[in-house]
């Protein structure tokens, strides 16, 4: 998991710092060499597409996907212990649909054979952020109804 | 039926504590299936919605906030609000939410807002004998104009909804910012008055309140160049939130000389990590709208309270209530998402237009973002100092009082928005 955790990071951090100089570059561009450039534009939004979703995996790590727990709090622990578990499934459930579903998408695309207006890339690419981003999330779901059943044996 | 499956598993999954966009996504996924739509369409409309260049403004201003309150940015707006207007009665709260107003027109977001400026105010009014509760909950009203006073991550969300000029949004922004903060301010005087907060015990001199200007002139020089841009059609939103962040960037590491290279990373990961917080809200709430819209759920609302028998002005106030209750348990992003398309046709037929319902939409985001159970903000303050949100909660009414009062005056009075425009 420490190598998961190291992983996630460097790829965030190299992806910010991609889309951030590619905005920039759009914008030096029109000024200095006064060209518009197409690619930029679709780059630095597959590039987001990416990062958002290989974020919230790192959200879910650092507990920042924020929800209600006014009611949660007021409950028995044991009853609490076991609503926490349970959202962890469903969390577990949808991801895993989305990563089913996400490289369904992916596989009739590549069939079709569908590549992105400015850049020429094929469309499973950029996809490709949002199934690869729910996997790093399941893992960390799996990872914390395993941290909690352990505690619970313990 | 379909409203039922849809609004009732997101309630359920709400209360038993799922993270909201996970509430959202999978209410969604339910009602996907029981009416039979292809489950491809969950990636399609996760992926559609995070591919968008518009939206691609959160990161860099979130980036941009970041590298300012890193940058001891919030420290220097605080010290020239201090000499501006420290010295009378409550000033520390004016300097509060003056302070929260500048870093407002910096930061686009509201918890941001009552982290930077909190995390300083907060104890320095404890320390001057205010009641640590009220400080609090006077950071968490004043740090929600984070999200009125342009740049503003709600209004860059609605103008990308509701199809209309994020840059006129953000003028309108303005007047509506700047009449909230007012009103905060004359409470704080009040309650100041009464409760014997004093003020700084010097009055500074023209050399003080110059000195702290040239201090934080870099600060409030940001807005100008990323709202000036926008306005005289240099650059895109999202461009200007890049420029924000390159701009922060060297006044925080070359100037001030307040973060090295290698404190980059952990900027870097906490502006992403707060994008992806309210980028996956925003996924899966276009997922629902997309749902509520194919459902003609808007067009019925709008029917039936158009059937309704009673003045224009009385069917406006009772929007404005439901709206104000719908936010205080609804986070904002999705709230403006699900809930503009909605009320639009409605409004538009009032007599109100988009972007007046913009500002509309964001006021009562910002009296959601104080309001338990889903006060954002108060959990931010607390986070930050050690007050109970109960405590918070105790004090926060008035301040409830104040932002639904000044909705009510923004909806009726269409000038304050629109004067600039």
């Amino acid at each position: 998991m420490k190598y998961l955790d190291k992983l996630e990071e460097n790829i965030l951090v190299i992806l910010v710092s991609a889309m951030t100089f590619v905005v920039l570059l759009q914008v030096a561009n029109r000024f200095i060499i006064n060209a518009q450039m197409q690619w930029t534009g679709e780059l630095s939004r597959f590039l987001f597409v990416w990062n958002v979703f290989i974020a919230a995996s790192y959200g879910v790590r650092e507990n920042a996907h924020i929800g209600v727990k006014a009611i949660v709090n007021y409950l028995p622990e044991h009853v609490s212990k076991i609503c926490e578990n349970l959202v962890y499934i469903i969390c577990l459930i949808f991801s895993i649909l989305v990563i089913y579903f996400g490289f369904s998408v992916i596989i009739r695309q590549t069939q079709l054979g569908q590549s992105s207006p400015a850049l020429r890339i094929p469309m499973g690419l950029p996809y490709l952020g949002v199934p690869l981003g729910f996997t790093f999330i399941s893992l960390r779901f799996i990872q914390k109804l395993y941290g909690n059943i352990r505690s619970d044996k313990a | 039926m379909i409203p039922i499956v849809l609004f009732g598993t997101f309630i359920i999954l709400i209360l038993i504590g799922t993270p909201i966009a996970f509430s959202i996504g999978f209410a969604s996924l339910v009602t996907v299936v029981v009416s039979d739509i292809p489950l491809l369409v969950v990636p399609q409309k996760l992926f559609l919605a995070s591919n968008s260049f518009p939206l691609l403004a959160i990161p860099f201003f979130m980036l941009a906030g970041k590298l300012m309150q890193e940058g001891g940015i919030s420290r220097k707006l605080i010290n020239f609000a201090n000499n501006l207007i420290g010295f009378v009665a409550g000033g520390l709260g004016i300097v509060t939410t003056l302070s929260c107003m500048f870093f407002g027109a910096i930061s686009g977001s509201s918890t941001g807002t009552v982290a930077a400026i909190g995390s300083i105010m907060i104890p320095a009014m404890d320390d001057n004998g205010y009641d640590d509760r009220y400080a609090s909950a006077l950071v968490s009203t004043a740090g929600s104009l984070g999200i009125l006073i342009p740049p503003s991550i709600p209004l860059i969300i609605y103008g990308n909804v509701m199809g209309v000029s994020i840059a006129n949004l953000f003028t309108a922004g303005i007047g509506a910012g700047i009449v909230c903060g007012l009103f905060i301010i004359i409470y704080n005087v009040f309650i100041s008055k009464r409760k014997g907060y004093k003020g700084i015990g010097y009055i500074p001199t023209f050399k003080d309140i110059w000195q702290s200007f040239k201090d934080a002139i870099l600060a409030l020089l940001m807005p100008v160049i990323v709202l000036g841009g926008i306005y005289g059609g240099i650059f895109t939103p999202t461009e200007a939130a890049a420029i924000a962040s390159l701009y922060g960037f060297i006044v925080g590491f070359f100037i001030y000389k307040e973060f090295g290279i290698k404190d980059m990373k952990e900027i870097f990961l906490t502006a992403i990590k707060n994008t992806s917080v309210v980028m996956l809200i925003i996924a899966a709430s276009s997922f629902f709208g997309w749902i509520v819209s194919m459902n003609m759920i808007p067009q019925k609302i709008a029917n039936l309270l158009l059937g309704l028998d009673i003045s224009q002005g009385m069917l406006l106030s009772i929007i404005l209530l439901f709206l104000v209750f719908i936010g205080t348990f609804m986070e904002g992003n999705a709230y403006i998402i699900i809930l503009a398309p909605l009320f639009a046709p409605l409004m538009t037929s009032l007599g109100i237009g988009l972007i007046h319902f913009g500002i509309i939409m964001v006021v009562s985001v910002c009296v959601g973002v104080i309001t338990p159970p889903l006060g954002v903000n108060l959990f931010t303050a607390c986070s930050i100092y050690p007050v109970t949100i109960e405590g918070i909660s105790k004090k926060i009414l008035p301040f409830f009082i104040i932002l639904v009062l000044t909705l009510f005056l923004i909806a009726f009075v269409p000038q304050i928005s629109l004067f600039l425009l």
